[in-house]
């Protein structure tokens, strides 16, 4: 009886904390301030035709995405009744993500955005689709005029699709995502027509740094560069370059990471022509006529009250089993928020599992909810583990990864070094309270010095 | 940290004279199998070389505990060790045993023990022993097992006996009685009588051994929590608030029905009264990846006391074959997530890296997560609606994360997380007793 009663009591509280954090929103999205941070993400599978060295779904996979729940009809069926659901209760989304795997160069993804595609027609409202890919698509005609076709098909129903190119660059391609099949191949003519279709649509890329071939980094990012010259894309905002958060972060990895820093920042210090004005509109966002707008990562943001990623901002569905994930590296069973519940067929509630995680996810501070974390000298500046490595790595999702710190402190440490002697601080503190940069660099300078604090004590050590 | 070390857990046992219903050790066949290597583990100078090895400092060492199954029913494991480690820590003077005391030969393995500490009649041992009694006998044996009150009470009269007769008087013996209640049992708290006969059994096993009259033995008075995690409800927490409200009238009167009771509001222990908002307040902490460390056999460590269940690889297999008798919910013990509770010896200081960060000073991220769980649950309409409000949030958090029902296992087995709590435990608190627990007019408000 008790059990029973508990559990309804938790469902009813899962439908409290998606309702406040999505449903309500999505139904009455007018003059919401939250609902271009309300998204929702459909996970529709792990299978790929990569094998990246960094990516989880090779060594978890699995257990993210049982196979049981990998079946092509199965996810098709779901995802009828999820957009029936949409449409029924009206919701306006402000962004659609499509996450799997890689599905984008076979029949049953061009089928998946065909339905959505017709359902948007049939009144399903939504802003924008977002759709990360490994890019493979563009190797073959059929499916990269395919894709063009649904780009512009979508737009004139007054939906952006916006596909980003999970693509490391020409020097890290073959040695860090690798094809499952050893016969198709990525050389100059595949990225020519890679930049000529983001150019074309004005979408972007995002190469992962990771510590796998971190050395090759420097002609890597060069090389991207020039491929934006070529193509009059605009640099580096067309690329963000993301630090893998794996516990690969060796000693010697980091040397690399520093290396690859310093020549990003020399680089741009160049490019600024020695003028700290201009530098700091191009890599700390701060003024200018064009300040930068995608992630650099020798930038030094503030670290938000949610997390960095996408977790607290949309609602994940793993298709295959309506079960509700925390995110697609989170999507363990202990840590499932709940399902959606069925009746004849159609979608009419949830069910819920862990409610004290998705309690967390949307609604907790992440600068002060999280052990470890709360009382870090570099909490100002961090982007913080990603919740399922630390899971993978620590046995709890919400436990600091000490390889991943250190991998970041050693990143602020550095930047923080370079920037003193450029003299870029010191330029900072001398802005006057009269300019509009004034605040912005204060809360740069306060990060630094409880973070040159910290160094000095535990040097003092 | 090693420097924080100072407690050691030897297992004596794997296995229970007893099954309880909220016990959050799964019994079955493997525990048998566990026993046998744990036998083992007692022969020789295993343990000795091991605690040297983790407490390198002669002085660190102050407390050992015992934990299983129940400890007792094999306590003659440890004479060997303790023989061999108390000359080498001067400082180790603090023991503690948790037992149902329910079993014939209890009396032989607890007197046993003592005289070991006859041993050494220069050094003084402050014995606690906590003696795990839910109430008068139709609440233990519906816990515990029929007949185990009979059993507890007739071992309670030997060993009054032969307290005055054989206790080493280097040793000062403090009995503590634990009571667990369920949320069944609970429910029979339903009145102001029967509140005051629940207690009574505790009064009087407290006057027999104050009668005896010896300055090295004392007695604390028990008052009982829940069995954690519960899967409370609001109900549930409606009930306990009554619960509440009927225990502090009692209060106000108490000695009209009991001798030695002041306090009988359960939880009530270490309730802080008026809350200022600080992060200064004291977490509660069990000992874990801090001050405790559990010695296994195989350069095993255990973190908790159901650390040691993972000692065979095939423990889980065995739960989930105990033809639906286990007493631990099966989706919760028997979910995909690694055990979070044992370590070889050389992995063990990444998990007191990590405890430290939870314990630290100025950590703010325990009342954090707690206080969100709490405004949502109010906008659930599951626990008082004034949790809606952030302040009064985080003085609940503040109460809980001070209290003991706050279990880092608990939470992992429950939550997937040491971080976050199971919803039970605060709707049963957060549906009008916290206000009655805090209530700095009754009489076990501490500052």
């Amino acid at each position: 009886m008790n059990r029973s009663t508990y559990q309804m009591e938790e469902d009813e509280l899962l439908k409290v904390i998606l309702d406040k954090r999505f449903f309500s929103i999505w139904k009455n999205s007018e003059g919401n301030k939250l609902w271009e941070l309300s998204n929702l993400e459909l996970y529709i599978t792990s299978e790929c035709n990569l094998k990246c060295e960094y990516c989880y779904l090779n060594t978890r996979g699995d257990q993210l995405y049982p196979k049981e729940f990998r079946k092509e009809e199965l996810i098709y069926e779901n995802l009828l009744k999820i957009f029936d659901w949409w449409l029924e209760n009206d919701f306006y989304v402000n962004e659609l993500s499509l996450f799997s795997g890689e599905i984008w160069h076979l029949p049953y993804g061009i089928k998946i955005l065909e339905t959505i595609l017709s359902y948007t027609r049939k009144g399903l409202r939504l802003r924008a689709i977002s759709l990360p890919t490994n890019s493979t698509f563009i190797l073959e005609d059929a499916t990269l005029n395919q894709m063009q076709y649904f780009v512009d098909s979508f737009k004139e129903c007054g939906t952006s699709l916006i596909i980003s190119h999970s693509v490391d660059g020409i020097f890290l391609e073959d040695i860090s995502r690798p094809m499952k099949s050893t016969t198709t191949i990525r050389d100059q003519s595949f990225y020519d027509r890679l930049f000529i279709f983001a150019k074309k649509n004005n979408f972007f890329f995002h190469p992962m740094v990771s510590a796998v071939a971190i050395e090759k980094w420097n002609d890597n990012y060069d090389w991207f560069k020039e491929m934006c010259v070529k193509y009059d894309m605009k640099f580096p905002d067309a690329i963000m370059m993301l630090e893998v958060r794996n516990p690969d972060w060796t000693d010697e990895k980091l040397e690399y990471l520093k290396k690859y820093y310093t020549h990003q920042i020399v680089g741009f210090w160049e490019e600024a022509k020695h003028n700290f004005d201009n530098f700091l509109a191009k890599v700390f966002c701060i003024g200018g006529d064009e300040p930068s707008n995608g992630y650099i990562n020798i930038a030094m943001p503030m670290a938000k009250t949610q997390a960095g990623c996408t977790i607290p901002s949309c609602l994940f569905v793993r298709v295959g089993d309506l079960s509700l994930v925390p995110c697609h590296r989170t999507a363990y069973p202990q840590y499932i928020y709940g399902k959606f519940e069925l009746e004849n067929g159609k979608i009419i509630g949830v069910n819920a599992n862990n409610t004290a995680f998705a309690s967390k996810i949307y609604f907790s501070n992440n600068l002060t909810s999280h052990h470890g974390c709360d009382v870090c000298q570099y909490n100002g500046f961090c982007l913080r583990g990603c919740f399922g490595e630390q899971y993978e790595n620590t046995e709890d999702a919400f436990m600091p990864d000490p390889i991943v710190c250190n991998m970041f402190k050693t990143k602020y440490n550095h930047l923080i070094d370079v920037y003193v002697g450029l003299g870029v601080f010191e330029y900072m503190s001398k802005i006057s309270s009269s300019d509009f940069r004034y605040i912005m660099c204060q809360q740069i300078l306060l990060q630094v010095d409880r973070v040159q604090k910290e160094r000095v004590m535990q040097n003092a050590k | 940290m090693i420097e924080n070390r100072e407690t050691v857990v030897l297992y004596t046992t794997a296995t229970c004279n007893l099954n309880c219903v909220y016990c959050y050790i799964d019994k079955n066949k493997a525990l048998v199998e566990i026993d046998n290597i744990l036998d083992e583990s007692f022969k020789g100078d295993y343990y000795e070389k091991f605690i040297l090895e983790m407490f390198p400092d002669p002085n660190q060492l102050k407390t050992l505990e015992t934990w299983g199954g129940e400890p007792f029913l094999r306590m003659d494991r440890i004479y060997n060790t303790l023989e061999r480690i108390i000359p080498k820590y001067p400082n180790l003077a603090g023991f503690f045993a948790s037992t149902n005391m329910a079993f014939d030969q209890w009396n032989e393995q607890f007197f046993g023990l003592m005289k070991i500490f006859g041993h050494f009649p220069r050094r003084i041992f402050n014995y606690c022993l906590q003696v795990s009694l839910d109430g008068p006998e139709e609440f233990t044996d519906m816990t515990r097992g029929n007949g185990t009150t009979n059993k507890i009470l007739d071992n309670y009269e030997k060993m009054l006996g032969l307290l005055t007769e054989i206790l080493p008087p280097n040793v000062n013996l403090l009995i503590q009685f634990k009571p667990t209640l369920d949320i069944n049992t609970v429910r029979m708290l339903n009145s102001k009588n029967a509140i005051i006969e629940y207690y009574m059994i505790f009064d009087k096993l407290i006057d027999r051994l104050r009668k005896l009259n010896r300055s090295n033995i004392s007695i604390g008075e028990g008052i009982p929590n829940l069995a954690c995690p519960s899967l409370a409800t609001k109900e549930d927490g409606i009930f306990f608030a009554n619960l509440c409200q009927t225990t502090r009238m009692i209060e106000k009167d108490i000695g009209r029905y009991l001798l030695y009771y002041k306090n009988i509001t359960p939880f009530s222990n270490g309730a802080m009264g008026d809350v200022n908002l600080t992060l200064k307040h004291k977490n509660f902490t069990c000992g874990t990846g801090y001050t405790t460390i559990g010695f296994l056999p195989n350069e095993m460590v255990s973190s908790c006391h159901n650390g040691f269940v993972d000692i065979v690889s095939n423990y889980k297999k065995f739960a989930n074959a105990n033809d639906g008798r286990s007493t631990i919910d099966a989706k919760i013990f028997l979910s995909e997530q690694k055990h979070r509770m044992i370590f070889h010896k050389n992995d063990y200081n990444k998990y007191e890296n990590q405890m430290a960060c939870f314990n630290c000073e100025g950590t703010s991220a325990r009342v954090a997560t707690i206080a969100t769980q709490l405004v949502l649950l109010a906008h659930a309409g599951q626990v008082l609606p004034l949790y809606k409000d952030d302040v009064e949030a985080i003085k609940a958090a503040i109460f809980y994360q001070s209290h003991t029902a706050f279990c880092v296992r608990d939470n992992h087995a429950t939550t997937g997380s040491l971080t976050m709590i199971h919803n039970g435990m605060l709707k049963f608190l957060f549906n009008g007793a916290h206000q009655l627990l805090e209530d700095k007019n009754s009489i076990n408000w501490v500052k």
